[in-house]
């Protein structure tokens, strides 16, 4: 038999091996731009009444958790326990960023499930949120002390995302061996 | 008096599109917030334009291209500011760059390849043209032909 014989059958499994990465891949998961850049930089009022503004400034000189979650957002209440946790052991400040919130609401929502924010920033209208480049809820990124963002986690953060993407990647910050 | 309070009235209509910008009017801003958002991909609902997309997400978008249009920015620059965040992927037309390049001359490529194949498979075909003079027709078949010529020609 000669080759040519299997030229279609090499086609089809070419178009098996694509289509098996392709329809594998989750289009949802959008790539962060900004992995290894600085916080873009914004200022937002306070959740919390009376308290004052939230800065991008403010996320430096430690780890820092920007997290974003709405009273809302079911995902969000999957992964409160766990920051509350995080929040518990002093393993990181977590900053808040309510997205399309009401007020009220998000004030209920932390009355009844707990607060494990340092500060929360009121994004009503998606400003910061689209400035981060966020498309969902909840979305967390990872800052260092200079302020830069190292890693965004899409979706709720489970213990054991906590130790396999967060954890290393702090220790390998504060141990100098990443820069 | 009329036409005085005509003219009034038109001045307190237009009045709000003097409160931002003096350069641009409101329908201006409009159509610019329009086209930009045609181009630019709702992250949500990823296969509509945040102009055609209802989603909240877009709704805000929408909004931020207006508020920097009335800032003065250009389509680029706004169109720019959301690249910078979500990435080539919130354009709905990709940049031509070394990664896009399968994306852009892919499907041409193929045409060109299933040309190039076609054109070689029928100029490599033997002549379907076989050759018959030495064949004549049968009796029956001179009939059948002459009846069918005759045909023709009556018609």
């Amino acid at each position: 038999m000669s080759l040519k014989a299997f030229i279609p059958l090499g086609i089809f499994a070419a178009l098996v091996v694509m289509l098996m990465v392709g329809l594998t891949l989750n289009p949802k998961e959008l790539p962060s731009e900004f992995i290894d850049k600085p916080v873009p930089e914004f200022e937002l009022e306070s959740l919390l009444e009376g308290e004052p503004p939230v800065r991008s400034a403010d996320l430096q000189g430690d780890f820092f958790l920007l997290n974003v979650f709405g009273s809302w957002c079911v995902a969000c209440l999957v992964e409160h326990p766990y920051l509350m946790e995080l929040k518990a052991n002093d393993a990181i400040h977590i900053v808040g960023l309510d997205w399309r919130d009401k007020r009220t609401d998000a004030l209920d929502w932390l009355q009844r499930h707990g607060n494990p924010y340092d500060v929360i920033g009121f994004d009503e209208f998606s400003e910061v949120a689209i400035g981060l480049g966020v498309t969902g809820a909840p979305e967390t990124f990872l800052v260092d002390p200079q302020g830069q963002i190292r890693y965004k986690q899409v979706g709720p953060i489970t213990p054991e995302i906590w130790l396999t993407e967060f954890v290393p990647r702090i220790d390998a910050i504060k141990s100098g061996a990443v820069q | 008096m009329i036409r005085a309070l005509i003219a009034a009235f038109a001045l307190i209509l237009t009045a709000p599109a003097f409160a931002q910008d003096a350069s641009l009017s409101d329908a201006e801003v409009e159509a610019r917030t329009e086209e930009i958002s045609k181009t630019l991909r709702c992250v949500v609902c990823q296969n509509q334009s945040i102009a055609d997309s209802n989603a909240t997400l877009a709704e805000d978008m929408r909004r931020l291209v207006e508020s920097r249009v009335r800032a003065g920015e250009s389509n680029e620059q706004v169109r720019a500011f959301m690249q910078e965040r979500y990435g080539d992927f919130v354009l709905m037309t990709p940049p031509l760059k070394t990664a896009t390049l399968i994306l852009w001359f892919g499907p041409l490529c193929l045409v060109l390849a299933g040309l190039t194949w076609y054109i070689l498979a029928i100029r490599k075909a033997p002549s379907r043209s076989v050759d018959n003079s030495d064949e004549t027709l049968s009796e029956a078949e001179q009939e059948k032909l002459a009846a069918l010529l005759d045909k023709e020609d009556n018609r």
